[in-house]
């Protein structure tokens, strides 16, 4: 009995913690209005966004940077020719675009072929001939051919915020950082039901969660938006093939490097992307991250970070996956648990805890939600505040569920990288409201 | 080793490295603790003269509190002694109350009380419990004075003016006698005055705006009265929050508010005792009780009222506090910063005139709040430099204007800079001339007078006399000291109970006659309403054997007649009641 006690309060004291640090990063940017000032691109040009900003006060085009973006596409004859023509019309003094293709992909070819002789000057179209394709092997493949000081990546179904890079650009300047993170968020929260989740997933992650990594210098970055400086880039071996998260794997490899990493979030600056079409796309998308992070764990690299509060940082972030599932599991068991040992009303009531972290956690993103509609223009109805409650037990437990997917494909040695289709979701309705305003 | 990016080798063909050290290019930020240690320090130094003036105020408030508590104030009912024994029953039978927990109040007060007995001992070294509930109201006072100073500096006033207020906070006799109570409000009070300061943090801080609803919670549940606050305290925590953050502010401290207040609801439901039933108690009964049951105490404006002597009462231990709060409201709303403060103090009094149940120490939520208005007042008067423009006050037109009048010299202003101070300084004058002198009189007998000599004169009496065997009808006051006497816990009955408590009157089924001798203070003597009848047919049938003082406060020792001899009474003895 009192076996089964100590079990249940370190179970009861585990989901307290990792419901708390979860809110509490998820917050991290809201610490004090200066945080929240401080987490934009510098601060003067963030008065410089929104319409008619490129009159305004925007840095001139005195850059000094050259810039290769990689766009790798596969199967993406749909969406990429809109984004290469607004990637093309980027305002910067010198970048280059390299659209990566697959040998097998006539179709996505044929359409980057066809962009790139309306911008000759600009983009050039690789084959990547590698097997088997994925990702971090089509970028391996156009970092190669990277002539620019710094090296960016974006995805085919990109929305790109044409003065980014003057952003980027004093960034680069201001904090003297090697890698700089921009701002990446999924934007058709009144699709479906989990989108609307989904949506604020990235919210809090890039508005925030990245920052407090990026104060701590342990950080898994993003898998577009992400700038580092060339010479970094090829000297650390580009992105590791094998991993099905290359952008964590990338960022946690340069983090134990010693890299400094700026993350900077600015709502008219984001790119914009769309969330999975599917609930199966959506479930398969994250199995691939979590599984990404596992094996991140698993390869080890991070344990050579110099401090102990680092390593146990990236430990427990890396191993985020594995104990959102066993979370998955274990709420069931300890609500078994509360009826079947008919325990005193105190360990009851702090058994609760963990719940009511989880209910804070709601109320929390709520906030967030209001925020976000705020910050693109939009205003959050009665509804969307209904779906975001009723909503959210049946998102913990697809997530759940995908983590415990990731788990157990990790230990039965599947790695196939399961790719997410888009259809340009993230095209319609609020971008077109914002960018009218 | 890399001290710049341009070191690293461009290497022609991709290969992946783990080993890259650029740590020398971003040194991390060494020697962190020393640091802190050194920012501590600075802190200390810069703020050396308001540590000092809060640890003056400490000490004034903590002699006024302290000096002489065990014997003063009088021990007038036993709610004293009924929070003393539940912070006993939490330390030493694990349960809410000696007797069933009926939700008469959230029990998160006495807990802390019995946080405070753990973690000093206080019982083992006071006299009787009711003076270790005194120590810990000591400690919670002590704490106030220190956040309303805080609070007072976090609105803006000066520390001159801030030190008044927190003065006539701790050294006003009707503040005085009842911060010694071991009451809730006392605890409630200081966690109330901490919400705000969490409210007003200078830099806005989420985690402590959002503390503050969790510290309103606990307030609440340390006396669910408090509640009347949630107004001020939520346009106070709406005032302080930053317009780009306020939406986290609020959500994140009002869940923190209302998930604490869950808790307790939760608490009830894992009894089952959240809806009424029959042969238990609930929740929604107590909270029913509370807002309807209880008779209305009529209007204060009316004599012969319940609510008019509560309020004469109050302002008969002392006009001054109450009654200067209440003239400097006004005043205190023309700032913008004081304007949620003033605002409680206002309504505290408007709901005086509400019908309806007005309890006694009600008063007690409401003096902080006095004290700011007193010292948010004064402030503001002071800091008033009123400039009357000449120009203004003369026609600007009209045939009666005169070009004479129009002259640069008194087109210019008067300056009446003085008037506030002066004003500032009457008010000052004034209290000190009317209140210093009652306040001196009134704050002497608590520090000099032994009210409750008798009371533990009795106490000993009946552990000197009276067989261990032997059951005693006891008001609350008196139960710890017995039963840590060594009167077995279920022997020693708290009379209210009798006939009130169904798990009480199981054990004794004869009701009176099952005693033997009834400790016959104030309570006893003085309470008759129906539930206590067995008490009063007790005492019919009894005659006292020890008397201990004179007049309405003192305290018989009656032997009850006709009771039958108790067998196996002291098999019970290690049973809680």
């Amino acid at each position: 009995m009192w076996l089964l006690l100590l079990v249940f309060a370190f179970l009861v004291l585990g989901l307290t913690s990792v419901a708390g640090t979860t809110l509490w990063w998820m917050l991290h940017a809201w610490r004090t209005p200066e945080t929240l000032a401080s987490t934009g691109f510098a601060a003067g040009a963030a008065r410089s966004i929104g319409p008619g900003a490129q009159e305004a006060e925007i840095p001139g085009d005195r850059s000094t940077r050259s810039y290769s973006l990689i766009v790798p596409a596969r199967h993406e004859e749909a969406v990429l020719g809109a984004t290469l023509r607004r990637l093309a019309a980027l305002d910067h003094r010198d970048v280059e675009l390299l659209v990566v293709v697959g040998d097998d992909d006539p179709g996505t070819a044929a359409v980057a072929e066809q962009i790139r002789s309306e911008r000759p000057d600009r983009i050039r179209v690789l084959v990547d001939h590698s097997q088997p394709k994925n990702k971090p092997r089509a970028l391996n493949t156009a970092l190669a051919e990277c002539h620019g000081d710094v090296t960016g990546v974006f995805d085919a179904e990109d929305e790109v915020h044409p003065a980014l890079l003057h952003h980027v650009d004093s960034c680069f300047d201001s904090t003297a950082a090697d890698v700089v993170q921009g701002g990446v968020q999924l934007m058709n929260y009144r699709s479906t039901w989990w989108s609307l989740h989904n949506v604020l997933e990235y919210y809090f992650w890039f508005r925030s969660r990245l920052h407090f990594h990026a104060d701590r210098r342990f950080i898994p970055l993003g898998g577009n938006t992400v700038f580092v400086r060339t010479k970094l880039l090829k000297a650390a071996g580009g992105w590791d093939p094998e991993v099905l998260a290359e952008d964590c794997e990338l960022g946690v490899r340069l983090s134990t490097a010693g890299a400094r990493v700026a993350v900077a979030y600015e709502a008219g600056l984001v790119t914009r992307e769309e969330t999975p079409p599917t609930i199966p796309a959506l479930v398969k998308q994250r199995t691939r991250w979590n599984q990404g992070f596992l094996q991140v764990l698993h390869k080890g690299v991070w344990k050579r970070l110099p401090t102990l509060r680092q390593r146990a940082l990236a430990r427990y972030t890396l191993s985020m996956p594995f104990l959102q599932g066993l979370t998955g599991v274990l709420i069931p068991l300890s609500i078994v648990a509360i009826v079947a040992l008919r325990m005193p009303e105190i360990l009851v009531l702090l058994s609760f805890v963990p719940a009511l972290i989880t209910l804070l956690t709601v109320a929390v993103q709520a906030a967030g939600l209001r925020d976000f509609c705020h910050n693109y223009g939009s205003r959050a109805r009665f509804r969307d505040y209904v779906r975001l409650v009723v909503g959210t037990p049946f998102y913990l437990i697809l997530l759940s569920f995908a983590a415990l997917r990731a788990v157990a494909r990790e230990m039965f040695g599947h790695r196939s990288w399961e790719k997410t289709a888009h259809v340009g979701a993230h095209r319609t309705g609020l971008v077109t409201a914002t960018e009218g305003a | 080793l890399i001290e710049t990016l341009e070191d690293l080798e461009t290497i022609g063909s991709l290969e992946l490295r783990t080993d890259l050290d650029l740590h020398a290019v971003h040194p991390p930020s060494k020697g962190r603790a020393r640091a802190r240690m050194r920012n501590a320090w600075s802190w200390c130094f810069a703020h050396r003269l308001g540590i000092a003036v809060v640890f003056a105020l400490l000490l004034v408030n903590g002699y006024a509190q302290a000096h002489n508590m065990y014997r003063a104030p009088q021990l007038t009912n036993d709610d004293e002694g009924t929070y003393a024994a539940q912070a006993f029953a939490v330390l030493h039978f694990h349960a809410l109350t000696p007797y069933t927990y009926w939700y008469d109040h959230p029990p998160l007060g006495w807990i802390l009380i019995a946080g405070y007995m753990f973690f000093t001992g206080a019982l083992a070294h006071t006299p009787s419990a009711v003076d270790a509930g005194r120590q810990a109201m000591l400690f919670f006072g002590e704490l106030s004075v220190a956040f309303l100073y805080l609070l007072c500096r976090r609105l803006g006033l000066a520390r001159w003016s801030s030190s008044l207020g927190v003065l006539a906070f701790s050294l006003s006799p009707l503040a005085l006698s009842y911060h010694r109570q071991v009451l809730l409000d006392n605890v409630a009070t200081c966690l109330l005055i901490l919400s705000f300061v969490l409210a007003l943090s200078p830099r806005r801080r989420l985690l402590s705006q959002a503390m503050c609803g969790l510290c309103f919670g606990a307030c609440v549940l340390s006396k669910e009265t408090f509640l009347l606050f949630l107004p001020a305290v939520a346009w106070q925590l709406w005032r302080c929050a930053d317009k780009r953050t306020r939406a986290f502010v609020l959500a994140t401290a009002g869940s923190l508010f209302v998930l604490s207040l869950s808790l307790y609801v939760l608490y009830a439901a894992l009894k089952g005792e959240v809806l009424p039933g029959k042969g238990h108690v609930s929740l929604v009964g107590a909270i029913e009780w509370q807002l309807a049951q209880r008779p209305s105490s009529g209007s204060v404006f009316s004599h012969s009222t319940g609510a008019h002597s509560t309020v004469t009462g109050w302002l008969s231990q002392d006009p001054w506090l109450l009654g200067a709060g209440a003239a400097l409201i006004p005043i205190a709303f023309t700032r913008r910063s004081l304007r949620p403060v003033a605002f409680a103090y206002a309504f505290t009094v408007v709901a005086i005139l509400r019908p309806g149940y007005l309890p006694l120490l009600y008063v007690i939520g409401m003096l902080p709040f006095a004290a700011l208005c007193i010292a948010g007042g004064v402030d503001t008067a002071w800091r008033w430099r009123p400039v009357i423009e000449l120009g203004r006050l003369l026609p600007r037109s009209g045939r009666w204007r005169s070009p004479a009048l129009s002259t640069a010299r008194l087109e210019g202003s008067i300056s009446i800079r003085l008037l506030g101070p002066l004003v500032a300084a009457l008010c000052v004058v004034i209290a000190i001339t009317g209140a210093a002198p009652a306040w001196a009189k009134a704050d002497h007998y608590l520090l000099s007078a032994n009210d409750d000599g008798t009371y533990l004169q009795a106490e000993q009496w009946v552990e000197a006399h009276v067989p261990r065997y032997d059951r005693i009808l006891v008001d609350d006051d008196a139960w710890v000291d017995l039963v840590r006497a060594g009167f077995p816990p279920n022997q020693v009955v708290w009379f209210y109970k009798l006939g009130t408590d169904p798990a009480v009157d199981r054990r004794f089924p004869d009701g009176w006659r099952d005693f033997q001798y009834i400790f016959a203070a104030h309570t006893i003597r003085y309470i008759h309403v129906p539930q206590t009848m067995w008490t009063i047919q007790a005492l019919s049938h009894s005659k006292p054997v020890a008397t201990f003082g004179t007049g309405q406060w003192s305290v018989e020792i009656m032997k009850v007649d006709s009771s039958r001899p108790v067998i196996g009474a002291t098999s019970q003895k290690s049973v809680r009641p």
